[in-house]
Formats: structure tokens, sequence, C-alpha cells
């Protein structure tokens, strides 16, 4: 489903992402994890778009997208990967000139060409799975921050993607409004969706997903089964890694 | 007193033109400041040029200037504009390069996650500017906008050396007449003052109406 090649991406001199290579199979739930600073974020950038790649190649759903590809090609293999994948940001980014309805119906009736009314029917279910059917009509700035990414995660569905990509959602909420959050995100990872999940939350990580990947220096340092990545990290730098965050 | 009442339709009728002018160019000056600006932000390096070499220019020279080369200094490449014609363009031009700068600051002020959000929902750069950008940018513009437009509204004075009968050369003519300044000048001092508030309270109203959320 996701494959990446010797992926890279530099800013200038600085290089990021180190020659990244890896294979998501379909519907498996991957956790990055590691500290910041370590490329998490730009890596998830790079599998829809949102960051150009500077070397190598990624494939998501079989649109293969390669650095050396000229502007014209990279520009439709991003918007036909973008067309398979949701994204769900750390800031929400719901549009605040919008109500919560409204969010979730824009790319339908823009992007899908569907009419106001199905795409109100197919938002309205979509509010209900988030448990926010009572919310329709209000703007995203009446919202708790755990509502607002409810409606972004909503919001993403609506395309029906093949794979969600998530940027450390839960970072910008408070803590006793994570939980609804990862609840939904749960359900997503049950019914079989294919997700990438940039996140601190370690019990999170260790209990929904399949597969852990630890990320320092722009490289994947670590790449296993959540009960072992946990129980026992192979390497130094995932070992100090979750010393640090274990210590209080 | 007497003498402004008795001419009061008369100045009336320049406050019409001072009017006219103000929201004609103020339309086209919206439509050519959203394109600069956009010209700016997102188009390629040629037009990128053109747009600041506009702005600058524009910015850099009074709008009298402007104005005399528009109405009299075309006249010797054979194109001629009547008064009021001369007008509109000559502010039109002028405005939009400030609109433009309002509107750039506006939609740079949109932060950079409502695109993203909006690309990864699978628009292309441009459904994203439209339906996303412009929008929150419009409201964010309205005060700046505000300024530029009753700077614009008092502006329209210079209009009257090209012999265009606004507010202040109904003014003037009427002295000519009756060789009494004070009342004339200060009853469409009073007018200016009049119209300009009546701007600042609509947009008022209008930013008030978009900042439903």
């Amino acid at each position: 489903m996701i494959q990446a090649d010797d992926l890279s991406k530099s800013y200038d001199q600085h290089e990021v992402l180190k020659h990244i290579s890896l294979t998501i199979p379909a519907h498996q739930v991957v956790a990055v994890i590691g500290p910041s600073g370590s490329g998490k974020s730009t890596f998830l950038r790079c599998l829809n778009g949102l960051e150009t790649i500077t070397g190598g190649s990624v494939s998501i759903n079989n649109h293969l997208l390669k650095a050396t590809d000229k502007k014209k090609n990279r520009l439709k293999t991003i918007h036909e990967i973008r067309q398979d994948t949701g994204m769900v940001f750390q800031q929400f980014n719901l549009y605040p000139h919008k109500t919560v309805i409204e969010n979730v119906m824009e790319a339908l009736i823009i992007v899908k060409k569907q009419s106001k009314s199905t795409a109100k029917t197919v938002a309205a279910q979509l509010l209900k799975r988030v448990g926010l059917q009572e919310k329709e009509d209000v703007y995203p700035s009446k919202l708790s921050g755990g509502q607002q990414q409810r409606v972004a995660i909503a919001r993403a569905l609506a395309m029906e993607p093949k794979i969600m990509l998530f940027d450390e959602p839960t970072s910008a909420l408070d803590p006793e409004l994570v939980g609804e959050v990862l609840k939904v995100m749960k359900e997503l990872a049950d019914e079989g969706m294919t997700m990438v999940i940039v996140t601190h939350e370690m019990r999170f990580a260790e209990s929904a997903a399949d597969r852990i990947l630890f990320m320092a220096d722009g490289q994947i340092v670590e790449d296993s089964e959540p009960k072992a990545f946990f129980a026992q990290p192979t390497t130094e730098r995932a070992q100090k890694f979750l010393a640090k965050v274990n210590e209080f | 007193m007497d003498l402004v009442i008795d001419n009061l339709p008369f100045l009336l009728k320049g406050a019409y033109y001072t009017l006219l002018i103000t929201v004609v160019s103020m339309f086209f000056g919206l439509i050519i400041g959203l394109i600069t600006a956009i010209a700016r932000l997102k188009g390629n390096r040629f037009f990128r040029t053109i747009a600041r070499v506009y702005v600058s220019i524009i910015r850099g020279t009074p709008p009298l200037v402007q104005l005399v080369i528009v109405y009299y200094g075309l006249v010797d490449y054979g194109i001629e504009f009547g008064a009021l014609t001369a007008a509109y363009i000559a502010l039109s031009i002028n405005i939009g390069a400030y609109v433009s700068e309002a509107f750039r600051g506006a939609i740079q002020a949109v932060p950079a996650g409502q695109t993203e959000a909006a690309l990864a929902t699978g628009m292309t750069e441009g459904q994203a500017i439209r339906r996303i950008v412009i929008p929150q940018a419009i409201r964010i513009s309205i005060p700046p906008l505000g300024n530029t437009f009753v700077g614009m509204l008092k502006e329209t004075s210079l209009v009257s050396v090209i012999a265009v009968t606004e507010l202040l050369r109904s003014a003037q003519l009427l002295i000519a007449q009756y060789y009494v300044y004070m009342p004339f000048y200060v009853s469409i001092a009073v007018m200016y003052w009049i119209l300009s508030t009546a701007f600042t309270f609509i947009l008022n109203k209008i930013e008030k109406r978009l900042s439903v959320y």
C-alpha cells in the first residue's frame, strides 16, 4: 500500500530524511515515534506530497512519485495520491469560516463534485460516527480541541481514503481530551484502515499499532512489533528515548 | 450660510460625482488588487515581477502625477479620454496597488495549515485559494481596506484639476462666482467627513457580518 524507496528529503544542505526504505501493507497500523527533530512529521508529509521529496521515490496505492519526476507529472501524481490519503494535523486546521458540517462537505462538493444534498447526507453520517451529530451547524471556534480534531478526522474520512495519515493528532490537546480522539482512531484501526500515526502517546502506540517505527536523525532506527519494542528496544537511541519518556 | 443653502443642489451634485468616482475606482481597484496580490504570491517569476514593479511605481509616485499622465500625457500618443474616464482609470490603477498590498498581507495572514488541509483533501492549489484562503483573507483585509477607501474618497479631490466637477471643484466654481471662500470650503469639508463616516460605518457592518465565526 505504501512503499518508500531510498526516500530522502533535504532543505538546502540540511538532510532531514536519509535514504528511507520501507513497505507498509494494507490494513497495517503503524506508529512513528522518536525525539523531536527526527524527521517523523517530514516523513509523513512526504507521503502525501505536502513536502517535496528530494531523493528516491514513494509509492502510494500504486501511484509512484519519484524525486526525478518533472513538475507537471509530479503534481499530477500528488493529486492522485491525495485522493487516496486523508490527513489529520496537530493543529486540526479546520476551516474557521465554515460550520462543522460544511467543513466535512467542502471537499465532497469541490473535489468529488457531489451535490450539496448528497454531501450533506455523507457528512452527517460521518459526524455521527465521530459522535458530533449535534454540532453540525456550529463553527469550529465553539468546539473543544478534542471535538475539533474529531471533525478533522470526519473531514478526512469523507473522501473515503485508503490510507489515513495522522501528524501528532493529540499533541495540541488538553490531557482530558486526548482519549476521545484516540478512541475514534482505535475504531478506525479496528475497521482495517491503513494508518500511519506520528505520535507521542506511547500507550496508544503500544495498544493500537501493529508496528512501531522509531526514527532518529532522519532515519528509521528501529522497526519492530509494539510488544517487543516497548519491552526491549534493541538500539541504544530507542532505549534512551523510552527511558526519558518514562522518567516520571 | 444662505449662499450655501441656495447652492446646495450644485454642491450635492459635486458630492454625487465624488461618490461615483470613489465607488467605481474602488470596484475596479478591488479587482486589480486581488489579481495583483495573487500574481505576487502565486505567480511565476514573470507575473511576480510585473506585479511588483506596478505596485512599486504606483506607490512611489504622486497620484496627481498619475492622473495628469493619464489625462494629458497620453494625448501625445493619440490616446484621449474624457475627464471622468481618465479619473476612473487613474484612480483605479492607483488604488489597485494599495488594495493589492492589503490583500497580500491578508492572504499571508491565513495560516499555511489551512492550505495544507485543503490540499490534503484533494483540492488543487487554485481551489484551495478560492474556497479556503480568499474568504478568510477578505475578512482580515477589511480594516486596511477601509483605510485605503477612505483615503481614496479624499483623493478624488485631485480630480478637480482635470475639470471633473466633483466636490472640491464645485466649491471652487461657486467661490469664483460669489468671492466668498469659507462657507463653501467648510461645507464641502463637512460633506467629505459625512461620506467618510458613512463609509467606515458600512465597512464596520460588513466586518461584523463576516465575523460570525
